[in-house]
């Protein structure tokens, strides 16, 4: 770090000491009555608002900072109070001072590549956040009707399976859901990592990934992971590990939906991951029984679904007119003049089922709230599908209309193909003396889930998935043998780059594959077909 | 200590009583009389608050230690917290009782904290103020704090005008501490 100047020091010394005011200071105090479990119960403070944060100045915690809370109940005689962290110093006759701010995070330009907690401070010890930010409050009101426009343009994951068959658009809500160790995580790391493609072109995805209730490991390992790909610099990772406090979990996605919004309300498009719902759920379950609010079904309070639907409705594609944008409701004065149309928030919330029960209360929730949910199989996972989408119960609900043409016709087809498949699969396992034409239906099926499985951190671009999918509707992969599939798909895809690199790009661009270029690719595919199949019988 | 609900109930109904028979003055004199006793001693509080001492060892108690000075209504009105086991409240009751009366007579009362006595003339000439700022009747009660080190702070209900020395230094702190070097 270079050294300060002793002139400028005083220069900034004097600066602000010039603008201290000499003014009496007036705020409204209350007194804390008892405390525990992250709750204190204040008694005073009359006039403040719920959500609003406080202060406990004579509470410091270790690091020297005083502790601050949320005021989450107004009651007949007190206050109900969440702290965030830091429970063990709070005393009984603390002082609470109103803050006259609803809980907000600032935001900016520079929390991109960071690490950061709930409330934006840096958790990655790379110093105060550069650049300007501005004031946002967590809780925001979701856009209303008029300043919203359909889903229309694709959000690229990178991932076969979804790009085909589950498509996601850039405004979509499409919820991740499985049991523990289905690779949940991994589908919305993998979708983070693609976003890379976008950054060069004029609408990059900034992506948030909120962490809740995860190992503070597990984020290490995603933050890891982003930056091994180079993904972090686009990236912002909000993290409540299972460490911090209820208050801290509960607000955490909060957080990063009000990064999101910084995004889509300044015409830019953005993702945000929120991982996992189920635990945020569960830290607000804890506030609300330590609050002493009535509970519901599986002990959850009564606004639980309002809790996500009022988080999820926060995704949306604003209308491309920065007239009617700019009128947008609920925006923070800061933010209104850099009001634009055209962007975008896309949310991936995950949820974690209990062994494979998508009927509990959250699941059921949040997959009501979503606009389709990618279901995650346990049984698929270990049998070696990977990513383990199950796309019999995968639905899109409105990811369909922002498909690349050539990809929303290939994919029709691939759908009739793996849906006949799973009807023949259980019974082809009691007989051999099928029919020709279920053998065939067969083979398609077995070689379409082999193209469809995936290594992590290896997304692929679109082209080259349509460029496969070409391959398989033709029928040309029938011709293989299941496990030559991987090799070919590796072979295939590097030929027809080194071959038609320009083609390709051209592809990537229109998404439209004409017959021309359809010829071409085949004619590539069954070369590498059939050097595979000379390759084997060498070897035989 | 909060004061409960039933505590204010007690309070509430006393002081209507009260009005409505115009004695409001002589059972503030005997309530005042009750609260400084049992502020002054934390025994009979705890003694009164007990579960184990039966409720009748604890008015015959009461009746020796205050009823000579006692008017009738008041002597009644602790005849029947005991009788609702309700007289562990008492504190809290005299408590509110006092909180009630004062907002029924326009009295509000203002702490103010300051870092050195103030002189008599200083302490008229701020109760003046305050009556004609808040119009309301002011009761001022005053405490010398020297960690303020100057100024002076005044709490009126949950509001407090800060004008301490102690708080302008932490504020200077906080402002200091959080300019960052470009």
């Amino acid at each position: 770090m270079s050294q300060v100047r002793p002139d400028e020091v005083s220069a900034i010394l004097r600066k602000q000491l010039s603008g201290f005011d000499d003014e009496a200071d007036t705020y409204d105090v209350g007194t804390v009555l008892e405390v525990g479990d992250g709750i204190a119960r204040v008694y005073g403070l009359s006039k403040v608002q719920a959500g609003e944060l406080v202060d406990l100045p004579d509470s410091i915690d270790e690091d020297g900072n005083s502790i601050r809370g949320m005021v989450l109940n107004l009651e007949e005689d007190n206050v109900g109070v969440v702290l965030f962290g830091g429970t063990s110093v709070v005393e009984e006759g603390d002082t609470v001072r109103r803050t006259k701010s609803i809980a907000s995070i600032n935001v900016g330009d520079g929390l991109l590549g960071r690490v950061i907690d709930p409330l934006g401070r840096p958790l990655d010890g790379k110093g105060p956040i550069s650049g300007d930010t501005i004031q946002i409050p967590l809780e925001r009101k979701a856009p209303g009707v008029i300043y919203r426009e359909p889903v229309k343009e694709p959000l690229q994951t990178g991932i076969k399976a979804i790009d085909s068959l589950i498509p996601i658009g850039r405004g979509q809500r499409e919820l991740i859901i499985g049991d523990r160790q289905t690779g949940k995580t991994s589908v919305a790391i993998d979708t983070i990592i693609n976003q890379k493609e976008t950054q060069d072109t004029d609408k990059p995805v900034h992506c948030i990934y909120v962490a809740v209730g995860q190992k503070g490991s597990t984020v290490a390992g995603i933050a890891k992971a982003l930056e091994d790909n180079d993904a972090i610099d686009y990236s912002t990772i909000v993290s409540a590990p299972a460490s911090v406090s209820a208050p801290m979990r509960y607000i955490a996605p909060f957080a990063g939906a009000a990064i999101g919004e910084y995004f889509r309300d300044t015409g830019r498009h953005a993702l945000v991951v929120f991982d996992d719902l189920s635990k945020q759920a569960v830290a607000y379950r804890e506030l609300s029984l330590l609050l002493k609010r009535p509970p519901g079904r599986e002990a959850y309070p009564g606004d639980v679904f309002y809790l996500h639907s009022r988080l999820l409705e926060r995704a949306a594609k604003i209308i491309d007119d920065d007239k009617i944008a700019k009128q947008m409701n609920n925006v923070p004065e800061e933010l209104k003049p850099m009001m634009k149309g055209g962007g975008s928030l896309t949310a991936l919330p995950i949820i974690e089922t209990q062994a494979g029960d998508v009927s509990a209360y959250i699941p059921t929730n949040v997959i009501s709230i979503t606009d389709g949910q990618i279901f995650l199989d346990t049984d698929l996972f270990n049998s070696g599908v990977r990513p383990a989408i199950d796309v019999g119960t995968s639905v899109s609900r409105v990811g369909g209309s922002a498909q690349v043409k050539s990809m929303k016709k290939l994919s029709g087809t691939m759908k009739l193909d793996l849906a006949q498949y799973r009807e023949l699969e259980a019974f082809a396992k009691f007989g051999s003396d099928l029919d020709p034409a279920t053998q065939r239906q067969l083979k398609r099926g077995e070689r379409t889930v082999e193209l469809l499985k995936q290594d992590i951190y290896q997304p692929r671009p679109v082209e080259d998935q349509i460029a496969l999918l070409k391959i398989n509707s033709e029928g040309l992969l029938d011709e293989l043998d299941v496990d030559q599939i991987q090799e070919f798909e590796e072979e295939y895809i590097e030929t027809v780059h080194v071959k038609y690199d320009d083609e390709m790009a051209e592809l990537a661009e229109s998404g439209n594959l004409d017959e021309d270029f359809g010829d071409k690719l085949m004619e590539v595919a069954k070369t590498v077909i059939d050097q595979l199949n000379a390759a084997q019988e060498e070897e035989a | 200590m909060p004061i409960t609900k039933a505590a204010r109930r007690y309070a509430t109904a006393l002081l209507e009583l009260g009005k409505e028979r115009d004695e409001v003055d002589e059972l503030l004199n005997d309530i005042e009389y009750i609260h400084n006793t049992l502020e002054e001693s934390r025994d009979l509080v705890l003694f009164l608050r007990s579960p184990v001492i039966n409720f009748d060892d604890k008015i015959q108690a009461l009746e020796k230690i205050f009823f000579d000075e006692l008017e009738e209504p008041t002597k009644l009105f602790l005849k029947l917290l005991s009788r609702k086991d309700r007289i562990n409240l008492l504190d809290q009751v005299t408590e509110a009782f006092i909180e009630k009366y004062k907002e029924h007579a326009g009295i509000i009362t203002v702490e103010v904290f300051v870092a050195r006595e103030l002189s008599n003339e200083q302490q008229e000439l701020l109760h003046k103020n305050l009556e004609q700022k808040t119009q309301k009747n002011v009761d001022m009660n005053i405490t010398v704090d020297e960690d303020l080190k100057g100024g002076m702070a005044i709490r009126i209900e949950d509001t407090v005008i800060d004008g301490t020395v102690k708080h302008k230094l932490k504020e200077l702190e906080e402002s200091l501490l959080s300019t960052t070097v470009e």
